[in-house]
């Protein structure tokens, strides 16, 4: 076998396809030939370089630096858990939007009443007068309650709202109790 | 490519496929984003040209041809236009005894090939890096088998040639 062939052969072996015989010639010129022995070393030098190019290639990198970077760092270290922060904005937003409705359904639809003294008040009627109040809600009292109240109840155009006058009652004398009998109790506070 | 993948009708490719044809594109161009980009233009360009393909059979070589063809171009129109210097080789000074690890060997090599002739380059990347055997390649670069062959050995000793020329201490 001579230089050339051996060469020829290298590049088999390199591919695997080299048979025994095949092999055991070219070894045999390898260990003879001193040049061929370098050139076959420089050989499969090249294609371990390569294996490992494979290897390293097998699976591609993530991201190149520049494009890592292109994140702001300053927030993802102060929102580390961005995912959970948008999930629970997300979440709160649902809430909103299903809970107020919700929330006006269910709130109670009784209307508190405080009397204000100095508020401009008409003149005290001595008679009740008619009212019709639509719905039936509670007037507490805060402050002063040792006396009766009349409550007057004018409806508004907000249908939710209702202006309310408090009466203080007539005192009932003695005298009057006697001439007619005539009750002046005032109406409940609950019309 | 141990199993031959066929593309359907719809020219529509897996998940996996795509992932091989930008492994592919990534051992051209080295570079991921720039892979991104060859494939992109190559999956475009095979989705135009589907009507040329005439053996359906045929049609992941023809996609791996269109997808090197690509890397191919953008690493010609790079070399016109260099948008930067390239970065010096790392080389450092080593005695005679000392040899390359075999990291330093693959980096070596990713250097080196950039600097073979295309067809050499294709011919050795899809027979050392792609695993490929030689009919695949020849059905790949749409050229005999012994011209395949042919190639590769030449690109094996232009890359031992390179070596033994750049880096004469690091011969073994």
């Amino acid at each position: 076998m001579n230089c050339r062939q051996a060469q020829d052969l290298i590049h088999t072996m390199l591919d695997d396809e080299l048979s025994a015989a095949q092999h055991r010639d070219l070894e045999n010129h390898l260990a003879s030939c001193s040049s061929c022995g370098k050139i076959a070393k420089q050989f499969r030098a090249i294609s371990c370089g390569l294996s490992q190019l494979a290897a390293e290639s097998e699976y591609l990198p993530s991201r190149l630096p520049h494009q890592e970077r292109s994140v702001d760092r300053s927030v993802v270290l102060f929102f580390p858990f961005r995912r959970w922060v948008s999930i629970g904005a997300a979440a709160a937003i649902v809430l909103l939007v299903l809970g107020w409705p919700l929330y006006q359904w269910s709130k109670p639809q009784s209307t508190q009443v405080v009397f204000q003294p100095k508020s401009p008040r008409p003149e005290p009627i001595t008679l009740v007068p008619s009212v019709e109040a639509t719905s039936t809600f509670e007037v507490q009292l805060v402050g002063q309650t040792d006396n009766d109240y009349i409550a007057v109840v004018q409806k508004s155009s907000d249908p939710q709202v209702h202006i309310v006058w408090l009466y203080p009652t007539v005192k009932m004398t003695e005298n009057s109790t006697n001439d007619g009998g005539s009750t002046r109790r005032p109406q409940p506070t609950r019309s | 490519m141990d199993t031959p993948i066929s593309l359907n009708a719809n020219m529509t490719i897996t998940a996996e496929e795509h992932r091989r044809l930008l492994r592919l594109a990534y051992r051209f161009c080295w570079r991921r984003d720039d892979a991104e980009d060859a494939l992109h233009n190559a999956l475009l360009r095979a989705f135009h040209k589907a009507g040329q393909l005439r053996d359906p059979a045929k049609s992941w070589p023809w996609l791996c041809r269109i997808v090197i063809q690509q890397c191919c171009l953008m690493g010609r129109k790079q070399r016109a236009m260099p948008l930067k210097a390239q970065e010096p080789n790392q080389t450092t000074v080593r005695s005679e005894e000392e040899s390359l690890t075999q990291q330093e060997l693959g980096e070596l090599m990713k250097q080196l090939l950039v600097d073979l002739p295309e067809q050499q380059r294709m011919a050795v990347t899809l027979r050392h890096l792609e695993r490929l055997e030689y009919p695949q390649i020849a059905e790949i670069m749409d050229v005999a088998e012994s011209t395949v062959r042919t190639h590769v050995h030449a690109g094996r000793e232009a890359l031992r040639q390179m070596i033994v020329r750049r880096y004469p201490e690091w011969t073994p």
